[in-house]
């Protein structure tokens, strides 16, 4: 098994995200956390492009669709000094609000982050722009924002 | 009143420049363009081949990532002007088209040298650096980390940190961010499916370039009549999704070009990339690049990357400073390498094809091709329980989609999944459909479909090949792969 996919799992699991392709909203989820996780720092090099539904990577979705396979994807940890690269992001996952599912907080928290950290959308335009291009969203702003400061 | 043609156009959107190019006669540029390719940085891609390999298959497929490049950006020029974006609008819609431009002039210019066996071998020997316990922990082996980067951002980083480039970028009114996320795909604009699509300008000029170069001539495109056919229209997916207003797509008239543009492509593919000498020496130059990263001649982790980049060497990384590493290490460590190492630089650097022993190639739908990867590691278990298999010989496999479609065909195509966003689309009234849901389209069927390949290489002489023949002859007979001996 590819020890990158198998790094993916590790991750998602840390995370709190299950890995379950088959549900839209599960990719979504996994999507966005393996993104936090390598902002947070626990870099894998994957490599995410800018979708509707925020930050998007081919590879990532080849690993968990790899992973959905594997009988013990759920039983990968990360090393002690891993986890504590990846705890920014943990803090953001658990932070999810009450009644907001996890795919949705993911997907506000990630998309937000993208447009600040790789589009450099400028802090002043920041609300306007994420209230334009995920409109659906635009309720979690005030939340989302206090997050994404965590991961700095 | 006035008229368009009494409009003075801004003198900075003038062409100044016209190279000779074989595929479009002659490529115009601008003053800022012009200024683009004079940079070191981007002279850098005169030495980058796009083809790599390739070129020691079919001898005349040694054109370079330079060329492309104007290319991509000729024809995505010509693009905006058939969609009424281009240079002779107001300045904003101007602006618009330099700005596109300059991101497919400069959407190689961080590839890395060898073409892309370097960026599959940097990926390999990174993610190596990861250990898995028994007690299924992920680990670090050493301090070093796995983090490298792929082509797209590496040219996010000569944009940044190229001073020449950005000077010239920043002082033609542009800003290197903007156009790093243009060709990075990093936004979602009317023009992002030009871009990065099944139907690019990248890919547009690539296929026409190589079949030209090759000699094989499956990239004739009906390419004026698919330009002409492109427009904009309005996006049906925007209240619900967000997405832009409108959506470049193609007019139905169009489906049948745009499925022999597809089949063209993957009959390139098929033909000269997936060429089965051109696969072989694309593993020999992957195990050589591993070799240098194992050995330390080279680095090309993220932070060495960025620091080369700031220090001005990566200007001096190219095809050349590939090779002459080679031939260093060859003649300075030769005693370090594995054999199978021994062997791909013996061949790689003598032109020496490798010996292709099993194959296994077929086209399958989702479902008949579910065996393929307990085939695949059948073969490879039979390769690493043998010795002369293991210090001898490869599996590559591959599967090959010959168009974009949602990941998981099984489900509903869903909005994470980027099949739409990558797809050819064609107006369809007043809606617009990818064309792998266009019924009369032979991409519907080929979207379906997945070409499967298996292949056994062996590196070491005559005799390795006669061992390894015995040694896999009745796994790779119980799995259906033919023998090539």
């Amino acid at each position: 098994m590819n020890k990158k996919h198998l790094a993916v799992a590790a991750m998602l699991n840390e995370l709190g995200v299950k890995i379950d392709p088959e549900e839209h909203n599960q990719r979504l989820a996994m999507q966005k956390a393996v993104y936090l996780a390598q902002v947070s720092g626990f870099d894998l090099g994957y490599r995410f492009n800018w979708y509707v539904r925020g930050p998007y990577c081919s590879a990532v979705a080849d690993a968990y669709y790899s992973l959905a396979e594997n009988p013990d994807k759920g039983e990968y940890t990360l090393s002690a000094q891993l986890k504590k690269e990846v705890a920014k992001a943990k803090t953001v996952v658990d932070n999810n609000p009450a009644d907001v599912p996890q795919h949705r907080w993911l997907e506000a928290v990630a998309s937000l982050d993208y447009m600040r950290r790789v589009r450099k959308v400028d802090d002043s335009a920041l609300k306007e722009t994420f209230e334009t291009e995920k409109e659906w969203l635009k309720d979690l702003y005030d939340q989302a924002r206090d997050a994404i400061r965590k991961l700095d | 009143m006035l008229f368009a043609s009494s409009i003075k156009m801004p003198t900075e959107f003038e062409f100044v420049t016209w190279i000779s190019d074989p595929l479009y006669g002659s490529i115009p540029l601008t003053k800022i363009e012009t200024d683009v390719i004079n940079t070191q940085a981007f002279q850098r891609l005169r030495r980058v081949s796009q083809l790599g390999v390739v070129s020691l298959v079919f001898p005349s497929a040694t054109y370079s990532r330079f060329t492309h490049s104007l290319g991509a950006c000729h024809i995505f020029g010509q693009i905006l002007e058939q969609l009424g974006h281009g240079r002779q609008g107001c300045e904003e819609q101007a602006k618009n088209w330099q700005k596109h431009r300059l991101a497919m002039v400069l959407h190689d210019v961080g590839h890395y040298f060898g073409a892309h066996a370097v960026e599959s071998a940097a990926e390999d020997h990174y993610s190596s650096l990861l250990k898995v316990t028994p007690k299924k922990e992920i680990g670090l082996v050493g301090k070093e980390r796995p983090a490298f980067l792929r082509h797209e951002d590496v040219g996010r980083q000569v944009l940044r940190n190229d001073e020449e480039l950005r000077t010239v970028i920043e002082g033609g009114g542009y800003d290197p961010e903007t156009i790093a996320r243009v060709f990075s795909s990093d936004e979602s604009t009317i023009f992002s499916n030009l871009v990065s699509s099944d139907l690019d300008a990248d890919r547009l000029d690539y296929l026409m370039r190589s079949s030209q170069a090759t000699g094989i001539p499956y990239g004739f495109l009906d390419r004026d009549f698919l330009i002409r056919k492109l427009h904009l229209m309005d996006n049906p997916k925007e209240k619900e999704d967000g997405q832009p207003a409108q959506i470049v797509a193609l007019k139905r008239s169009a489906v049948r070009a745009a499925d022999h543009f597809l089949l063209s492509r993957m009959f390139d593919y098929l033909q000269v990339i997936f060429q089965h000498d051109v696969v072989g020496f694309e593993i020999m130059l992957k195990q050589c690049v591993i070799a240098l990263l194992r050995l330390g001649e080279i680095k090309l982790d993220k932070d060495t990357v960025i620091a080369n980049i700031k220090e001005n060497k990566w200007r001096t990384m190219d095809d050349q400073f590939l090779w002459s590493r080679f031939r260093s290490v060859m003649e300075e460590r030769e005693g370090e390498l594995t054999t199978l190492e021994q062997h791909c630089f013996e061949r790689l650097l003598t032109r020496s094809p490798a010996h292709r022993l099993y194959s296994l190639e077929r086209i399958v739908d989702d479902k008949r091709g579910q065996d393929f990867a307990e085939k695949e590691a059948a073969i490879q278990g039979a390769i690493m329980e043998n010795a002369t298999s293991k210090d001898n010989c490869i599996l590559w496999s591959k599967t090959f989609r010959p168009l974009a479609r949602p990941n998981n065909p099984s489900s509903k195509a869903s909005d994470d999944d980027t099949g739409f966003e990558k797809a050819i689309r064609i107006e369809c009234g007043d809606t617009v459909k990818p064309i792998y849901d266009m019924q009369e389209s032979i991409a519907s069927q080929l979207a379906k479909s997945e070409y499967q390949m298996l292949r056994v290489y062996v590196f070491g002489d005559q005799d390795c090949v006669s061992k390894v023949e015995n040694e896999l002859r009745k796994c790779a007979s119980d799995h259906g792969l033919d023998c090539h001996s």
